[in-house]
């Protein structure tokens, strides 16, 4: 499923539509995710983000637009917006971070697997969050970017997956050049903030929190 | 060092403790007053003396504390404190002081002269003057005198002791320069995210340096307030800086204020926040509204626009601008890109017309300029600043308890700057590293503390720790080391404490017994750090309010910059060892081994390198990048008398009952390490001198 385009994904998805939308989007307009990308300069955060907001269409990218970075996509039959915030650029502005990721309801961490240090950095950055999210489940993917790049790469990639396992997330590698696995890394993510927040909804109502641990437990299995 | 967050904490509080003192009349001193007056100076004195600055933080840290070095700084601090409270009077009582310093300066230079400068060079005056004159290093011309007379209303201490207008021209007038000198090339070769930004955009990273540099002080100063009330009165004071710099229309750093506000650190007190009140809160969300990221910034695009000249705007939004531009259409070599060129081209054009801002209309402090300017900040060391302000956050109000990681996430700095525990290697490929990554997997729920309490042994860098680091470290190393001397009188003294740590690595003989000798020595006096209320008897030289406020000075230097070094480096204590847990906090750890370790001493912090593979002692086979980086205070070292280990040698912490083994590759090596350690540790205990180089009396 993650490999397929969004295109592809909307007409698969079209015959099992209604009860889950009905359901889950009571609430008028479609629901937007909050995506942060974060992760040291160069690593392709920003290559990521363009791949996936405007593929081949590129050319209509105008940096200034208020949705330049905001999205429709259909999500498992759902349609919602991706609103995704890169910093790129303005990684050594550390003091901002705090505050923008506080607004955020879901992490992709990238690094590059070419360049170790980026690798180091998405430790710090992994804390960072926790610190300011206070949530240890919170949305959150490591992403080796520049998988295209095998015969560079340097860091292995058991260690990437044993960082990813250690920190109860997923792992994906991506190539923004080649386009593998972009849309997988932001459709991921999506459904994972999606139920996240169904469950909070839930939680909070007092319903479901069964659900809630049985889903945490797959995460510690990870 | 590493303790920034005390600097200017300690001062100020000292500062308060020393008020009532400064109204005794005293004779005995008045030749420290233009020491202390350069010393003063010596906070604030502009980059252009950070050189010489930079080189002479150590000795003078070792200086002061003596019987005459307590009542030095007793009598710098009251002198201080007397500046500061001519710095809200009126002229008229400048005035006066200023004749009274001069008075004492000229005593100084009669009498204190000769003897300070040449004879005794332990007066902490002689380097502060120095460094405050930055002039070079020779002795007529750096007599304090001239110095301290132009100076003399020039000291500050606290942003609460400047007036928000004040504060915002000044940071305006400091930041207008450096931005106005970013070129159109640095801008459109969009490397400043590269490695070698610093060659290619050195006035991008310079400004964007600024930005975090007034953030960090920011929060430093609303840190030091220790109660919530004072710390809202610091904070109402940077709200009303900020609506200053908005009139003034300089975004940037109204950006690094709101963000300092926001982050982590200020943004969790929340007994701080509700003593603002309803307004202030009012003014800083208005503030913070600007500064959305929501909808692609567009707050903040349409603030810009309808703005008019003099403008300094928020970098940081057109560099994010120029990547995607940079990136959407790439230049492949050839004609460039039509488009490229279009949109790259606004986006200057934009920014060049931001920089024919004038705001001349704005008068020069001397003094607040000289306050700002005297903040220390490393760009490179701000991982470890953040962390410090982040544990003093804590400290001043504490998370609400739950969970087992809050309790080791408040325990002592220290303690938390080095986190170690068995989970270390889970990245080291060592043989800890299954238990290690099945400790953290089974990890509970997170809670807010310290980041380098989650982050074991796994992090070998942080973010902003460049690839230099690592050299920069050794840079640092210069500043305690000989090397420091241009003066003469003073690299003698500077030998005498620190025992020519460069050679310890040469092992001569006859410097291990100078170590020796040191280290035997300062057993006796270590005991002035953070166990020093523990530890009555290391007081009993000197009473303890004089050793604290002697602490307060010291800290101040030992967050010197290290990023203006002398290239006379040289090689410091450094070396490949083992380590391992013996106890941590007065428990055997459920499994320890041996973990390798390039360590180096750096100011006085242990620096930990981790290996890159399984075998190799030389400085290649481990990182550039350090993994730990450790505090001495508090530490002592001893080389065990253990006999199945002859190589090896203890860090124990006095109060923490922390001990690590570490193994060196000769007992020889042993003996280096643990007597510099002992050393360093020791340099915030008070050492009495030799009475013959007090020269006042």
């Amino acid at each position: 499923m993650a490999g397929l385009t969004i295109e592809q994904r909307a007409s698969l998805s079209e015959e099992e539509i209604d009860p889950a939308i009905m359901s889950k989007k009571p609430t008028a307009g479609p629901a937007l995710h909050k995506v942060i990308m974060v992760g040291s300069g160069g690593v392709g955060k920003s290559a990521l983000t363009l791949q996936f907001m405007y593929d081949e269409f590129v050319e209509d990218y105008e940096p200034t637009k208020a949705d330049s970075y905001r999205k429709k996509v259909v999500l498992d039959g759902e349609e919602v917006q991706i609103d995704i915030l890169d910093t790129a650029g303005q990684e050594d502005y550390a003091a901002i971070r705090d505050n923008y990721f506080r607004s955020g309801e879901g992490f992709l961490c990238v690094f590059s697997i070419t360049d170790d240090e980026s690798f180091q950095a998405t430790q710090e950055f992994r804390e960072q969050i926790l610190r300011v999210k206070n949530d240890e489940s919170i949305p959150f993917l490591l992403v080796g970017n520049k998988c295209d790049l095998s015969d560079k790469r340097k860091v292995p990639l058991s260690e990437c997956q044993s960082r990813a396992q250690q920190w109860s997330v997923p792992y994906v590698e991506t190539s923004a050049k080649t386009r593998e696995n972009v849309d997988k890394v932001f459709f991921d993510l999506m459904r994972e903030i999606r139920s996240r927040k169904t469950e909070d909804s839930k939680a909070t109502s007092g319903r479901a929190k069964d659900r809630c641990k049985k889903r945490r437990l797959k995460c510690t299995l990870l | 060092m590493m303790r920034y967050s005390e600097i200017s904490r300690d001062l100020s509080t000292d500062n308060l403790r020393y008020s009532e003192l400064s109204r005794k009349p005293t004779t005995d001193y008045n030749g420290c007053a233009g020491q202390a007056y350069a010393s003063a100076q010596f906070k604030q004195s502009s980059p252009s003396s950070q050189t010489l600055q930079s080189q002479q933080p150590r000795p003078t840290k070792q200086r002061s504390p003596n019987p005459n070095g307590n009542a030095h700084t007793l009598a710098c601090l009251r002198q201080e404190k007397a500046q500061k409270d001519n710095q809200m009077e009126p002229p008229a009582t400048q005035q006066a002081s200023k004749t009274l310093n001069i008075k004492s300066t000229r005593r100084k230079n009669s009498i204190g002269c000769l003897n300070s400068f040449s004879s005794s060079p332990d007066s902490p005056g002689c380097y502060y003057s120095i460094a405050a004159s930055a002039a070079p290093p020779s002795k007529s011309q750096s007599l304090p005198a001239h110095a301290s007379i132009k100076q003399l209303d020039a000291v500050i201490l606290s942003a609460l002791r400047v007036p928000a207008d004040v504060l915002a021209n000044q940071i305006t007038l400091l930041d207008f320069p450096v931005f106005a000198m970013i070129q159109p090339d640095e801008l459109s070769s969009c490397a400043w995210t590269k490695k070698d930004k610093h060659v290619n955009t050195p006035n991008i990273v310079a400004f964007t340096k600024r930005f975090n540099h007034t953030s960090f002080w920011t929060v430093q100063e609303i840190l030091n307030g220790e109660q919530p009330k004072q710390r809202a009165e610091i904070m109402t004071h940077f709200i009303k800086v900020a609506k200053k710099l908005h009139e003034l229309n300089n975004l940037h750093s109204l950006f690094a204020i709101i963000s300092a506000m926001q982050s982590a650190s200020i943004y969790r007190l929340k007994k701080t926040w509700s003593c603002l009140s309803k307004k202030d809160r009012q003014s800083f969300d208005r503030l913070s509204d600007i500064f959305s990221e929501q909808d692609n910034w567009s707050n903040l695009r349409s603030y810009l626009e309808s703005l008019r000249l003099p403008c300094i705007p928020y970098l940081g939004l057109f560099l994010t601008d120029l990547i995607y531009i940079d990136l959407a259409h790439p230049h492949k070599g050839g004609l460039e890109p039509e488009q490229r060129r279009n949109k790259m081209n606004n986006i200057l054009r934009v920014i060049s017309n931001y920089q024919q801002s004038d705001y001349r209309h704005l008068l020069k402090h001397e003094a607040t300029q000289k306050y700002l300017t005297s903040i220390r900040y490393i760009e490179e060391l701000q991982n470890i600043f953040v962390e410090d302000q982040y544990q003093r956050s804590l400290n001043l109000e504490p998370a609400p308890p739950s969970g087992p990681s809050s309790s080791s996430c408040s325990s002592k700095e220290s303690f938390n700057v080095e986190t170690v525990t068995p989970a270390l290697g889970c990245l080291n490929l060592s043989p800890a590293k299954t238990i290690g990554s099945m400790r953290l997997a089974s990890g509970t729920k997170f809670v807010p503390g310290h980041r380098k309490c989650r982050s074991l042994g796994t992090k070998f860098r942080s973010s902003s720790l460049p690839r230099n680091f690592a050299q920069k470290c050794q840079c640092c190393i210069v500043m305690i080391a000989p090397g420091i001397g241009t003066i003469s009188n003073k690299r003698c003294r500077c030998r005498r404490i620190f025992g020519k740590p460069h050679n310890h690595v040469d092992g001569q003989p006859h410097h291990l017994h100078l170590e020796h000798e040191g280290g035997q020595q300062s057993q006796r006096h270590h005991l002035l750090d953070d166990s020093v209320l523990e530890h009555s008897d290391a007081l009993s030289q000197a009473d303890l309010t004089s050793l604290e406020s002697a602490e307060g000075i010291m800290c101040d230097f030992s967050g010197s910059d290290c990023d203006l070094m002398s290239p006379e480096a040289a090689a410091a204590m450094q070396g490949c060892v083992r380590r391992k847990t013996v106890q941590k906090e007065g428990r055997k750890p459920a499994v320890a081994s041996w973990q390798r370790y390039w360590l180096q001493i750096w100011a006085n912090s242990l620096v930990y390198f981790p290996p890159k593979s399984f075998k190799g002692s030389e400085r290649n086979d481990f990182k550039r990048e350090p993994c730990k980086v450790c505090p001495l205070d508090g530490w002592y070292a001893h080389v065990s008398d253990n006999s199945k280990h002859k190589n090896t040698f203890e860090l124990c912490h006095r109060s923490l009952g922390t001990v690590y083994r570490f193994r060196t590759d000769s007992p020889q090596m042993s003996h280096l390490w643990s007597n510099a350690i002992c050393k360093l540790a020791n340099l915030r205990a008070p050492k009495p001198l030799p009475a013959n180089l007090m020269s006042f009396e």
